[in-house]
């Protein structure tokens, strides 16, 4: 009886088996003892709350930032009447378009993460419309127009105390800290890790702003591209398969990763190399 | 020289010819079983969610060599990245823990 009894006291203090309220103080901690001078809030700028000198760079990108013309393209899409008359503003509830901050959310009836872009193409084929591709650019212009209206509003993730919520969270949390690919890297390797080291040219930044300020426009891509995209491309530079958008995976990693940021201000959509 | 003394010579060409084909046809049916093996380990590890991008290439490669003995060589790093793969899946359920801050 002891034996099981000690087992089972190891096990909760292993590391890995805390809640997400535990998860998330201790990320927090964490970063906030790897960069003792940059306030928690700067990390919603990426590796730009890091290096001074791409800082300047970026400033100076987002004078004219290249997502803007993203942004109006949303504006006109989100403004133009669905199939059978309805709008996305009824769709998506009183606050819309400035609904970022609601999702991720778990849905308990259906059991499973829902992410904004799956919300607009559900408000699209509940209209009679056909859904957007996800890597439609048509749907990352809806999400940049959304982001723009949800600045300044505070991410704020919930895990519902339910079986199936938190199963989705451990799923991601797990896929965030699991190595993958031929190279053997986790999320974490580069984040966590070696946080604020070169990768390359880049500065590797830290997990706490990563979920802030999507839709991104990366000059690698040439146009504004959503989260899931980045993971996997990701995923790719680590030579591991990368999974479908939107995919359970991915929406599970969503979840996880966007409660760590809970309490960042979202500022997307925002300018990436 | 006459036939008679020809024949020996003729016998040993295809003697060595039909050796030749034999290998050939060995070494082509190595690279299939090697390839089924890299497509179905490879075909685990994707069900197990942790494949790796450079198995699937090797495999078309393998497909794509100008000789047996090159496809042999990819089919065989194709099957091996299959089987690392999912060692690193088997390994990683039990070590990922480690690396959440606490």
């Amino acid at each position: 009886m002891r034996t099981l009894i000690g087992i089972a006291a190891l096990c909760l203090a292993l590391p890995g088996w805390a809640g997400p309220e535990e998860d998330l103080a201790a990320l927090r901690d964490f970063y906030a003892g790897r960069f003792p001078d940059i306030e928690l809030s700067a990390h919603k700028d990426g590796a730009y709350a890091l290096d001074e000198a791409k800082r300047e760079q970026w400033l100076e990108m987002e004078e004219f930032p290249p997502y803007e013309i993203a942004v109006d393209d949303g504006a006109e899409l989100f403004d133009q009447a669905l199939a059978d008359g309805s709008a996305y503003s009824d769709c998506l509830g009183d606050a819309a378009p400035a609904v970022k901050d609601r999702y991720p959310y778990f849905d308990k009836d259906r059991g499973e993460v829902i992410t904004l872009e799956m919300a607009l193409n559900e408000c699209r084929t509940a209209a009679g419309e056909e859904p957007l591709g996800w890597d439609s650019e048509e749907l990352a212009a809806l999400v940049a127009f959304i982001a723009m209206e949800s600045r300044g509003k505070l991410m704020a993730v919930t895990v519902p105390d339910d079986p199936g919520a938190l199963s989705a969270y451990e799923a991601g949390k797990q896929f965030y800290y699991q190595r993958r690919g031929q190279l053997n890297f986790a999320c974490s390797s580069c984040h966590l890790q070696s946080v604020g080291m070169m990768l390359r040219a880049e500065r590797l930044s830290a997990t706490i702003g990563h979920a802030t300020h999507w839709p991104v426009y990366r000059g690698k891509w040439q146009r504004v591209g959503v989260l899931h995209r980045r993971f996997q491309e990701c995923n790719s530079q680590v030579r591991a398969e990368s999974f479908e958008m939107q995919s359970p995976e991915y929406r599970n990693l969503e979840y996880f990763l966007s409660y760590m940021n809970n309490g960042m201000e979202l500022n997307g959509p925002a300018s990436r190399k | 020289m006459n036939m008679t003394a020809k024949l020996p010579f003729v016998l040993a060409a295809l003697l060595m010819l039909g050796l030749s084909l034999t290998t050939f046809a060995d070494t082509s049916a190595e690279v299939e079983r090697v390839l089924a093996q890299a497509e179905a380990t490879l075909e685990r590890a994707r069900e197990s969610g942790n494949a790796w991008t450079s198995t699937g290439k090797l495999i078309a490669a393998a497909r794509q060599a100008d000789s047996e003995a090159e496809a042999l060589e990819l089919a065989q790093r194709a099957l091996l990245t299959a089987r690392r793969a999912l060692e690193q899946q088997r390994r990683e359920q039990g070590a990922w823990q480690a690396r959440v801050p606490s």
